[in-house]
């Protein structure tokens, strides 16, 4: 696992933690979402950060669609974080209240697209190539006649 | 996780009996039993009972996994939980976005391609095999077994409350009924039932769900019409985190957008692709075909709240009525009786799902772990109806003790095997002792603290979750004694997992 990806795998869980504790001794409070918000980031872009590694080191696309997913999901949870309080003659953005839309849209819209269409494009060169998987049935094929 | 009670079917569904709704649920549950059939005549050995023999296509697995992931809770208690708390509930299928794709990423590959290699079946057996540790396969086979006795209970009795809603029979009446049909084709057809029987349930759901959809934003005179009477009442109601604030709506993100990747029924199902290079097309179709299922889950709660709001309907009494009250008034029957049979199709895929790896554990794995033989594959009917009918008996002896059960298990599935399965499976340094420690540390402390809410010796203050807690210390754990140990990391991979993890 590259250093970088283990690093952020830790910290994420730490500012989940911390989020936790604040709340749980009910002191800091308002830091409790701010620790999920990117505690949860964190953790997700490294489990996927993780799982890309080849020969040591992320492929360029799916390098590019973690740190996408990672900023996308950070501003759509500060975006609502910072945001005052929904009011009840609020702007509506595509029907909903703008906020809420801009949450969505970041952390649902984004992910839902970028994610998928970056695995399959990246599929063959970055993720299993034929090559890949003749080593494993080589490998299979080896333990069977053993 | 407290919260997660709300999520749990223990209560009656208002009935829908009426011929129509009547004549689908019946010809579902003989599309069912007659799937089962067909799938029974293919099934002649234990790697076709648990894998499917590794021979399921692309559309296929992934209808399968998208049904399997989706309880009756996508269309009864999820509704209702929207209805009750607005945004708030969103924030339990927003991961989705991520989860969908992640699932193959993570452990998608790695998990294929081991399965192939050691002709793996079960979830415990690629921990045991990547730790090179029986130890570490029985302990996560224990926890599987402790999750999964009170899931399906929790499920049956959502299945019984369905068929008594539909057929009218009594909830005693209709757990037996559900039990019976789920099990003809579980105990039978084993797992390629299941697949089968999930690729028509997945496409009834979906289907259902974008109907419902369109005419749950139709009800409401639009998007912008619901948003603005609901602003109105409640502001906060579709505020960005809901009426519950955003402690309670981002621990929701963090348990189900990580404890996804931990989640048996669907981790297991990557064994049964076909071909490993087919999962190029998988995050995509699995990114659709749950999009379309999960639309009646957001939509139908917030048409509801608007509809009170305007005065056209009466406040409900349980939230969960939310989805029966809606499809009765506002939707025509046969759309209601397809979605009343998209329900039951939802609770038995997840049933079904639970009762391979149920049985596989106890006549797979817990022998491997102690140096015997795996069991053949009528030990895994004979395991799977006694599962099946201690599920149906507990379902209806109490509720209380059901849903008890029931809260145990996405949270338990999520810390003992998202550290040992997912981090893992991608991580050469993760040690046995870390893995072992983990899973251990998550169920002794899923239970205990689990234990202590119920009994209201400790109180879980707003927006923390025992499954958040447990998770985040499990995962913890698992980093911290991998890396006191990881002078034996090399020693404990054998050089075709290494290859595995090097792919």
């Amino acid at each position: 696992m590259p250093r970088s990806s283990l690093l952020l795998l830790v910290a994420g869980l730490l500012l989940v933690a911390a989020g936790y504790v604040v709340v749980l001794l009910d002191t800091a409070v308002a830091f409790g979402p701010w620790g999920l918000a990117l505690g949860s980031a964190a953790v997700l872009t490294a489990l996927l950060r993780i799982s890309a590694r080849r020969a040591g080191r992320i492929p360029r696309a799916l390098h590019v669609a973690t740190l996408v997913v990672f900023g996308a999901t950070v501003a759509g949870f500060g975006v609502a974080l910072v945001s005052p309080p929904a009011t009840a003659d609020g702007p509506l953005l595509l029907g909903l209240p703008r906020i809420t839309a801009i949450l969505l849209l970041l952390v649902g819209l984004v992910p839902l697209v970028v994610l998928p269409v970056v695995y399959a494009s990246a599929f063959e060169r970055d993720i299993l190539s034929a090559d890949d998987l003749e080593r494993v049935r080589a490998a299979a094929e080896r333990a069977r006649d053993v | 996780m407290s919260d997660v009670l709300a999520f749990l079917q223990t209560a009656a569904i208002p009935s829908v009996r009426q011929p129509v709704i009547v004549g689908v649920g019946i010809a579902y549950f003989l599309t069912c039993a007659a799937i089962g059939a067909w799938a029974a005549r293919r099934t002649h050995t234990a790697d076709d009972f648990y894998v499917a023999g590794r021979s399921i296509g692309l559309l296929p697995f992934a209808l399968a996994a998208m049904a399997a992931t989706l309880s009756g809770f996508a269309f009864i208690g999820g509704p209702g939980l929207v209805y009750a708390i607005g945004m708030t509930a969103v924030f339990i299928i927003l991961p989705a976005s991520i989860t969908n794709t992640a699932g193959a990423w993570v452990l998608g590959k790695r998990m294929r391609l081991l399965g192939e290699l050691r002709g793996l079946v079960t979830v415990p057996d690629a921990i045991g095999a990547r730790y090179r540790s029986p130890a570490a396969q029985g302990l996560s086979a224990a926890a599987i077994l402790v999750g999964i006795v009170g899931y399906i209970a929790t499920n049956v009795l959502a299945l019984g409350l369905v068929v008594d809603a539909i057929f009218g029979v009594g909830l005693t009446q209709g757990i037996w009924i559900g039990t019976a049909v789920t099990l003809a084709y579980s105990a039978t057809g084993g797992i390629l039932a299941g697949i089968y029987t999930d690729v028509f349930q997945g496409l009834l759901m979906a289907v259902a769900s974008t109907i419902v959809f369109v005419f749950a934003l139709d009800s409401g005179g639009g998007l912008t019409a619901i948003s603005r009477m609901l602003q109105a009442v409640d502001p906060a109601f579709l505020g960005p985190w809901g009426t519950r604030g955003a402690m309670v709506a981002l621990s929701f993100f963090f348990v189900f957008a990580v404890g996804s990747l931990g989640q048996p029924h669907i981790a297991h199902k990557y064994y049964m692709l076909k071909e490993a290079r087919r999962l190029k097309w998988y995050p995509l179709l699995m990114t659709l075909s749950m999009l379309l299922a999960q639309l009646l889950f957001v939509s139908v709660g917030i048409a509801m709240k608007a509809m009170v709001a305007r005065g056209d309907v009466a406040p409900l009494v349980r939230p969960d009525d939310a989805t029966p009250m809606f499809l009765l008034g506002h939707v025509p029957v046969l759309v209601a009786a397809l979605v009343f049979a998209g329900v039951a199709a939802a609770i038995m895929s997840t049933v079904n799902s639970f009762l391979s790896i149920g049985a596989a554990a106890i006549t797979h794995d817990l022998p491997k772990a102690f140096g015997r033989a795996s069991g053949s594959l009528g030990r895994g009917r004979a395991w799977t109806v006694v599962l099946s009918l201690a599920a149906a008996i507990l379902a209806q002896s109490s509720g209380t003790l059901v849903a008890f059960l029931g809260i145990f298990g996405y949270g338990l599935f999520a810390c003992t095997l998202v550290p040992a399965l997912a981090i893992g499976l991608n991580w050469d340094g993760a040690t046995r002792e870390g893995a072992i420690a983990s899973i251990a540390v998550g169920l002794v402390l899923t239970i205990a603290l689990e234990t202590a809410a119920w009994l209201k010796l400790l109180t879980i203050p707003v927006g923390i979750t025992v499954s958040g807690l447990t998770l985040v210390t499990s995962l913890l754990v698992f980093l911290g004694v991998s890396w006191l140990t990881r002078e034996r990391a090399a020693s404990q991979l054998d050089d075709d997992v290494r290859m595995i993890l090097e792919v």
